[in-house]
């Protein structure tokens, strides 16, 4: 038991000392966006946009993609906006995990508390803690790391590395009529 | 006879368990990678650039010159022909789905399924993309941590008596925390059975800190506790005090490792050597619960008078037969209990006589002359703190000692066999409790300080603990014993009444060496289960275990 609570301090102040120092890069992420980092892959649309032309005019929506220098950005309504015309913008790739279904680690410490308690209180209820901590700590863990990726890039940083992340990536094809796209449902 | 000690017991292992610090090490080792987050990235690549087949879990996007996509998740690439195929979705420009072929055949629901694959020429194809989805340490830690705990939680939830609790159990405030040093009266599980039980307590604490220990009972068991006593001993400041069989104190020194111990010609010297998280012990027969074993030592003759010190603990095979024996008996077992007490204090002669049976730890000499010498016989109940014995050596000639310790297979888990040079005869200062707290209410309790100055008992509860104050302060160059004497009375669990079965009971007290050849299996059968979650164990054959707890 005391090596027990030595270890959850050692993992405590590991964690502490080790997190403090990350920075926090991902960004807050629209409402409706769901795709997170493992379903990237297999998400066929492309990733949200935010951003305003020299005009301050904002789009925000689907990066469709470039054609003829031109950007694409459709939510209900097409955006146009030429290369030369943005001011600023920003792809975000995909919402961070929460891993708020980790907590459920915590329901059989709990259910040992409340059955242990009756066979020696104590315990049961430092035992309960000390695993609920570990678990916590190890969820606080994961939330930490996935908020240290970032989940997004800016144009000013790089164009083109903004432009991959859009539907048709390498370029929309001429046979598209751009009336007639539909927006990703969430946008 | 210990009953509830299999909880106590595999509460103390955690320890110091290895799975425990594996768990931690690898989670300081995730930590350790600091803020290295793997992050993700997305991959263009020409058609004519691709270079593998599929690997595990990695999605390919198929964008054709049309606008589709196809969301491979297996695929391969055929060079020569300059043709992709693989299984997965095709989607079209605006991402709606036309066909799914991922080799499962068809489902009526969905509109089409075909079980072979698409076939795509290079020509067609405008790009390939694939992404890295980053990693992410913590999940590891999480994942790591969380199934250990659940495993503990849930076993502890399903067998609460295996987890928590045992017969008073002593604490002392340590640095920071509170460190189990002692169990008490382990085989008083009478009032006809009731004794005294003194324990050398191993303190952690900083010169001058004040000694207080913390009474707690921590099972389904009512205790009756008489007295809680605190003995000091002086002593030189690197030499240790012990108690021999006779109730003699012996201050000691020159504290020397075996040269060589051995259990069926194996080495067992590293397990024994030092006081520490490493124990010896093996699993019990199959067949007889009564099998003994034996272990060979050698020490180097120090030429003076000098004593074998024993570190040792019981196996939790006395917890397993008490408990099956009480259950045994089920609703009768107060009937019984009852009579030890009155009319039939034969019951109490048949108790005992199952611990006989089971038997100590008898250690011999091997004398000048060539003849083993059977010299002692320790044996002290209990498997959740370990007892330290001093066992007397007489003078000889040879110089290597050879000791040789016949114990009752798979019934002790021995910590420590060490050599010491007897120092000199001490006598204990005997300090009484000047103060008793209720932890409870954190007030005073002068009635409960009053019963353990009388011939009165301090009755505790489960879950009740009492903080003893002796008025003195820890002191390096002293020895430190709790001395306590009482007893307890288990509670009956439901589960066991449903296995009542009187006469086995009967046959049990009747002839109790059937009894525990007929116990052997079922011990066996659960023996595992007990030490696996709590020991990471090492067998090096013979059926000898060591581990690091």
């Amino acid at each position: 038991m005391v090596h027990m609570v030595m270890i959850i301090k050692k993992i405590g102040i590991a964690l502490v000392f080790s997190l403090a120092a990350c920075k926090i890069n991902s960004v807050p992420v629209p409402d409706g966006m769901e795709v997170d980092r493992i379903s990237l892959s297999s998400h066929p649309y492309g990733s949200y946009i935010s951003g305003m032309d020299t005009n301050n005019n904002y789009f925000t929506g689907e990066l469709i993609g470039i054609r003829n220098d031109t950007m694409v950005v459709l939510s209900q309504t097409l955006h146009l906006i030429t290369k030369t015309e943005v001011s600023h913008a920003r792809v975000i790739i995909y919402k961070p995990k929460n891993y708020n279904a980790g907590f459920l680690m915590l329901a059989p410490n709990l259910i040992m508390m409340a059955v242990g308690i009756p066979y020696g209180g104590s315990a049961a209820l430092v035992l309960g803690f000390l695993f609920s901590a570990g678990d916590v700590a190890g969820i606080m863990a994961a939330k930490s790391w996935e908020k240290i990726g970032f989940n997004y890039v800016d144009w000013s940083d790089n164009p083109n590395k903004l432009l991959i992340y859009s539907r048709f990536p390498a370029g929309i094809p001429a046979q598209i009529n751009l009336t007639a796209l539909q927006a990703e449902n969430n946008y | 006879m210990k009953p509830n000690n299999l909880r106590k017991s595999i509460r103390m292992q955690f320890k110091g368990n290895d799975t425990v610090n594996y768990l931690s090490l690898a989670f300081l080792l995730l930590l350790s990678l600091g803020c290295s987050f793997k992050r993700v990235n997305r991959e263009l690549t020409q058609v004519e650039e691709i270079k593998s087949n599929s690997q595990n879990n990695e999605y390919l996007k198929v964008h054709m010159k049309n606008g589709d996509v196809y969301l491979f998740h297996s695929w391969k690439v055929d060079k020569s022909n300059e043709i992709i195929f693989g299984f997965g979705n095709h989607l079209d420009y605006n991402r709606n789905l036309i066909e799914t072929r991922d080799g499962t055949g068809s489902s009526p629901s969905e509109p089409k399924r075909i079980p072979t694959q698409f076939l795509i020429p290079f020509d067609e194809i405008v790009i390939l993309e694939t992404n890295q989805q980053g990693n992410n340490p913590g999940v590891a830690a999480m994942v790591l941590v969380g199934i250990t705990t659940g495993v503990f939680s849930l076993y502890c939830s399903i067998n609460p008596k295996a987890c928590f609790g045992s017969c008073p159990t002593f604490y002392v405030y340590g640095l920071d925390v509170q460190n189990l040093v002692g169990e008490g009266f382990s085989s008083s599980i009478s009032k006809s059975l009731e004794d005294t039980d003194i324990d050398l307590i191993d303190l952690n604490m900083e010169e001058g800190a004040p000694l207080q220990l913390i009474v707690k009972n921590e099972a389904l068991e009512t205790h009756l506790i008489n007295k809680v006593n605190l003995l000091s001993l002086n002593k030189n400041d690197e030499n240790r005090v012990f108690q021999s069989s006779n109730g003699d104190f012996h201050e000691v020194k020159d504290i020397e490792n075996p040269l060589k111990a051995t259990y069926h010609s194996q080495l067992i010297t590293d397990f024994v050597a030092a006081k520490d998280e490493k124990e010896w012990f093996s699993l019990a027969d199959t067949f007889n619960l009564l099998k003994k074993e034996t272990l060979f030592l050698e020490f180097s003759n120090p030429g003076v008078s000098s004593g074998l010190i024993i570190e040792k603990r019981q196996t939790l095979m006395t917890t397993f037969l008490f408990y099956h024996f009480l259950s045994l008996m089920g609703n009768a077992s107060s009937h019984y209990l009852a009579e030890m007490e009155t009319s039939e204090p034969g019951l109490s002669k048949k108790v005992r006589a199952f611990q006989e049976l089971l038997g100590g730890i008898e250690v011999f000499y091997l004398n000048d002359n060539g003849k083993w010498i059977l010299l002692d016989e320790i044996s002290e109940d209990g498997p959740i703190v370990t007892d330290s014995h001093l066992v007397i050596l007489p003078l000889l000639k040879m110089p290597v000692l050879n000791i040789k310790l016949e114990l009752n297979q798979g019934l002790w888990r021995i910590n420590t066999l060490n050599l010491a040079v007897l120092a000199g005869k001490v006598e204990p200062e005997v300090h009484f409790p000047l103060q008793v707290k209720n932890n409870a209410t954190n007030e005073t309790d002068t009635i409960a300080l009053d019963k353990l100055l009388s011939d009165g008992y301090l009755v505790t509860f489960p879950g009740e603990a009492y903080t003893l104050d002796y008025g003195i302060n820890y002191q390096k160059d002293k020895e430190y014993f709790v001395e306590s004497k009482g007893y307890y009375i288990e509670w009956m669990r439901e589960e066991w009444l449903e296995d009542q079965n009187l006469q086995g009971a009967r046959r049990a007290m009747l002839h109790p060496e059937k009894f525990l050849k007929e116990m052997a299996l079922p011990f066996k059968a659960i023996e595992p289960k007990i030490e696996e979650i709590f020991w990471n164990t090492r067998i090096s054959g013979n059926g000898t275990h060591g581990n690091d707890y």
